[in-house]
């Protein structure tokens, strides 16, 4: 799904800092007796000036320890007061230290370093523990703290009631489409020219000198426009099964439109679509096929993962069909939770395309960051699209994950100013 | 193509065109596939004109004709220079309907799929079939497809959740036990009642005109309003009445509903609901997942992944969402999947998740029964074993099978 396809139903609430505090614990308890020759460093960066702890600054921290976590010596964890606690080999003090001066100098002008500023050691930013010695004042911190977390985070049953139906009658973003307008905005759709709200944006290969090459070009129907259009007082993404059957018509649509053959170098290039996988399974798709039956151009099918899953056997036919015509399948519309489950081996795709958020960022450097980036790695038959990428910041994350294609506005204007 | 034209026009042109080859066979061979064997869900227009399509390349360079007869099966008369060809179709059409019995061989080891004809010694055979099938053209009554009922649309959706909403539902709730089964002693308890509501009969008082499920998406957001009718008629049902644990489907929204809240504060103290929800229903709702399994498991209550076919286990990482259980759903290819070194292996699949956690549902023979046990898994639903559950209740010895009172 592309920038403006986006579907905001069940928004992310992922508390990073809890998460990363029950990996605290979990790693701790994990830890033998033989391999506690390490050191932990809390950063206590709470007690920063709020001036001081901006996102850009609490990254610094991390970064900081960069050379240490790149080679697996060193391992972060956030706390949920954005606190860092890092725990390095021993043998590797001397780059610790290194670090922490640097963060002291970073920070030299917060009240925090008025007396010590240049002790690695001893300064009112850190704490440091032996892992052997403190480890059992290290497990119970650990213990107490995610027991905490669970308390405040996880919500009673009424609780959650209350806060689903504060959202269901907040309705900002328009009331939740209902079937009757469903109906008439599927017929209004037969209607309208499509055309003005067709968006494409390009999903480009970033090697290394950073120069973006088109792999090749989403079309797609803005659909924040068409709702401007069609129905401005509805929100039209809040039903996800109704808003998928609206999709089915959109595929109809852009597929009759794409077959006009207006734009020749969209052709030339490659293009995806999206579509439904009963789409596909349709006479239309197959008049479709008939005109575009890849041969030398790329075309990339995409489909969301809760589509396949609603019926994996017709998937799959579906994407034995398409495959033995020479179509690509691109999985649609995942984000950090349900990356995990669209694996390219398994599924048998040649994309997978995750959508950016800003709690990426502080998985680098982390266990939980490994594990996508060797997540990411070990799908080797299908490559991993970085979407909604707003900022060079997202690129820079993506490729520290091992991801190689990117999609989004910022992307837009580095392929424009080529 | 050919496929205007009279009753049985195809089959006329396949004993006329085979009539005309037969002092001539040139190497040509026939073959037929028994398409019209697949099962229902299989066999629609499209996946039948899928199919035709592949030959389509043979077809425009004139090394196979091809002819589609009423019933949907297709013959193909092909040149002695393209068999390699049609053998790797073939390969590839078997495995679009991988999961379906056709493509599997019968119990001797023959293929039911497609048969074989060489014109140069079968010709007599060959043309014998194919008038047997001109004439079961003829005599064929006409296809049914006018009869279908028409889909779900928007607005007759709106109409239905209306009358859903004031209907007395109560009549459409049903019930199906789930079993656990001893492997050692074979003797079964019942851990859980499912309730759910029979859509079918739902549709013939609400819709009789209208196909309430040809609509994936439009079929989900009745089953909204569904669930909020079955909560409020399940509480009240005689049959929940005592029964230490019952399980629901339910969208995975419902849970968040001020109907749930007051479901589970009428339900008996200490009766455990499990609720099923769909791996689509899952990964559309990924955070609601989470605050709602574990929300659940605080008050003593479950989420079971309903729906699992040997398709989905093959594609995705059931463990991974570590649900209090998973239903997968009973098939005879599960027992083609015992491959110790495959990736397919079921075995190991059911490991992954937790043999604990699996029941395995529409069992619907003894052998899904011992697949199942030696599996390690000891929770069964399916209408093999309702019948079993009532022999053993028979009361010769002693009852192992206690229902709940």
């Amino acid at each position: 799904m592309s920038d403006e396809r986006a579907a905001p139903v069940g928004s992310t609430t992922n508390p990073l800092g809890d998460s990363q505090e029950a990996r605290f614990l979990d790693d701790l308890k994990a830890l033998d007796p033989a391999a506690r020759n390490k050191t932990l460093i809390r950063l206590h960066l709470s007690r920063l000036l709020p001036e001081h702890r901006d996102k850009q600054n609490l990254r610094n921290a991390e970064t900081v320890f960069d050379e240490l976590t790149r080679t697996r010596s060193a391992w972060l964890y956030r706390l949920r007061n954005s606190d860092l606690m890092v725990v390095f080999e021993r043998h590797e003090t001397e780059v610790a230290e290194r670090a922490m001066l640097k963060l002291l100098k970073l920070w030299e002008r917060d009240p925090l370093m008025q007396k010590s500023k240049s002790d690695a050691r001893k300064n009112r930013l850190s704490s440091w523990f032996d892992m052997t010695q403190d480890y059992d004042k290290l497990l119970t911190f650990a213990m107490r703290q995610t027991a905490t977390t669970e308390k405040s985070v996880r919500k009673s049953l009424p609780e959650l009631i209350a806060e689903r139906e504060l959202q269901r009658s907040n309705h900002e973003r328009g009331t939740p489409l209902m079937p009757l307008e469903l109906g008439k905005a599927e017929e209004a759709l037969a209607r309208v020219d499509l055309s003005s709200f067709t968006r494409r944006q390009p999903v480009c290969a970033f090697v290394e000198d950073g120069k973006p090459e088109v792999v090749f070009t989403e079309v797609f129907v803005s659909i924040g426009d068409l709702r401007e259009t069609l129905m401005p007082r509805t929100d039209i993404t809040a039903n996800p099964w109704l808003f998928s059957h609206l999709t089915q018509t959109l595929d109809r649509r852009v597929m009759a439109q794409i077959a006009r053959r207006e734009d020749r170098t969209l052709l030339r290039d490659g293009f995806s679509i999206n579509v439904n996988v009963s789409t596909i399974l349709s006479e239309e798709f197959l008049a479709f096929d008939d005109d575009f039956a890849p041969s030398s151009q790329d075309v990339v099918l995409e489909i969301r993962i809760e589509d396949i899953f609603a019926d994996p056997a017709s998937f799959a036919f579906a994407r034995d069909f398409v495959m033995e015509r020479g179509y690509r399948i691109c999985i649609d519309g995942l984000n950090l939770s349900t990356f995990p489950y669209a694996d390219t081996n398994r599924l048998g795709v040649a994309y997978a395309k995750l959508a950016w958020s800003q709690d990426m960022a502080a998985y680098v450097g982390t266990t939980q960051g490994q594990e996508l980036k060797q997540m990411i790695r070990d799908r080797k038959k299908g490559r991993t699209i970085l979407a909604r990428c707003d900022s060079d910041a997202s690129v820079k994350v993506g490729q520290q994950l091992g991801i190689t294609l990117f999609q989004g506005r910022y992307v837009d204007s580095v392929a424009r100013g080529r | 193509m050919y496929n205007q034209g009279a009753k049985g026009y195809q089959e006329t042109l396949l004993v006329d065109t085979l009539d005309r080859m037969r002092r001539n066979p040139e190497g040509r061979k026939v073959v037929h596939l028994h398409l019209a064997q697949l099962l229902p869900p299989n066999r629609t227009a499209v996946r039948i004109k899928i199919v035709t399509r592949m030959f389509r390349t043979l077809e425009s360079g004139r090394q196979a004709q091809l002819f589609s007869l009423t019933n949907d099966d297709l013959v193909l008369i092909i040149s002695g220079g393209a068999q390699r060809d049609v053998n790797n179709i073939l390969h590839r059409i078997r495995k679009l309907f991988e999961g379906d019995p056709l493509t599997m061989d019968d119990e001797n080891g023959g293929d039911k799929f497609a048969t074989w004809y060489d014109l140069s010694l079968d010709a007599a055979m060959a043309i014998h079939a194919a008038q047997q099938m001109r004439q079961e053209s003829q005599t064929a009554p006409p296809k049914t497809a006018a009869a279908q009922m028409p889909a779900l649309t928007p607005a007759a959706l709106d109409e239905v959740q209306k009358k859903i909403a004031f209907a007395n539902v109560a009549p459409f709730v049903r019930d199906q036990v789930a079993l656990r089964i001893n492997a050692a002693t074979k003797e079964a308890a019942i851990e859980f009642y499912e309730f759910f509501l029979s859509v079918q009969d739902l549709q013939r008082a609400v819709a009789p005109n209208l196909n309430l499920l040809a609509d994936r998406w439009l079929f989900q957001d009745l089953s909204r309003t569904m669930d909020l009718r079955m909560l409020e008629t399940v509480v009240r049902a005689p049959q929940i009445r005592g029964t230490p644990c019952i399980s629901l489907n339910l969208n995975l929204e419902t849970v968040l509903t001020p109907t749930f809240g007051t479901f589970i504060n009428q339900i008996e103290k200490g009766q455990k609901v499990i609720v099923e929800v769909t791996a689509m229903d899952l990964l559309t709702n990924y955070n609601m997942y989470l605050d709602v399994r574990n929300v659940l498991a605080s008050m003593g209550h479950a989420i079971l992944i309903d729906g699992l076919s040997t398709t989905t286990l093959l594609m995705l990482d059931v463990a991974g969402m570590k649900p209090d259980y998973a239903k997968i759903i009973w098939a005879p290819e599960l027992l083609e999947m015992m491959d110790p070194g495959g990736t397919r292996n079921a075995t190991h699949m059911v490991q992954e998740i937790g043999a604990d956690r699996i029941i395995l549902s529409r069992c619907d023979s003894p052998k899904a029964l011992a697949w199942g046990l030696k599996s390690g898994i000891a929770l069964f639903q399916g209408h093999f074993l309702d019948s079993f559950n009532k022999a053993r209740k028979a009361p010769a010895n002693a009852a192992p099978v206690r229902r709940a009172v």
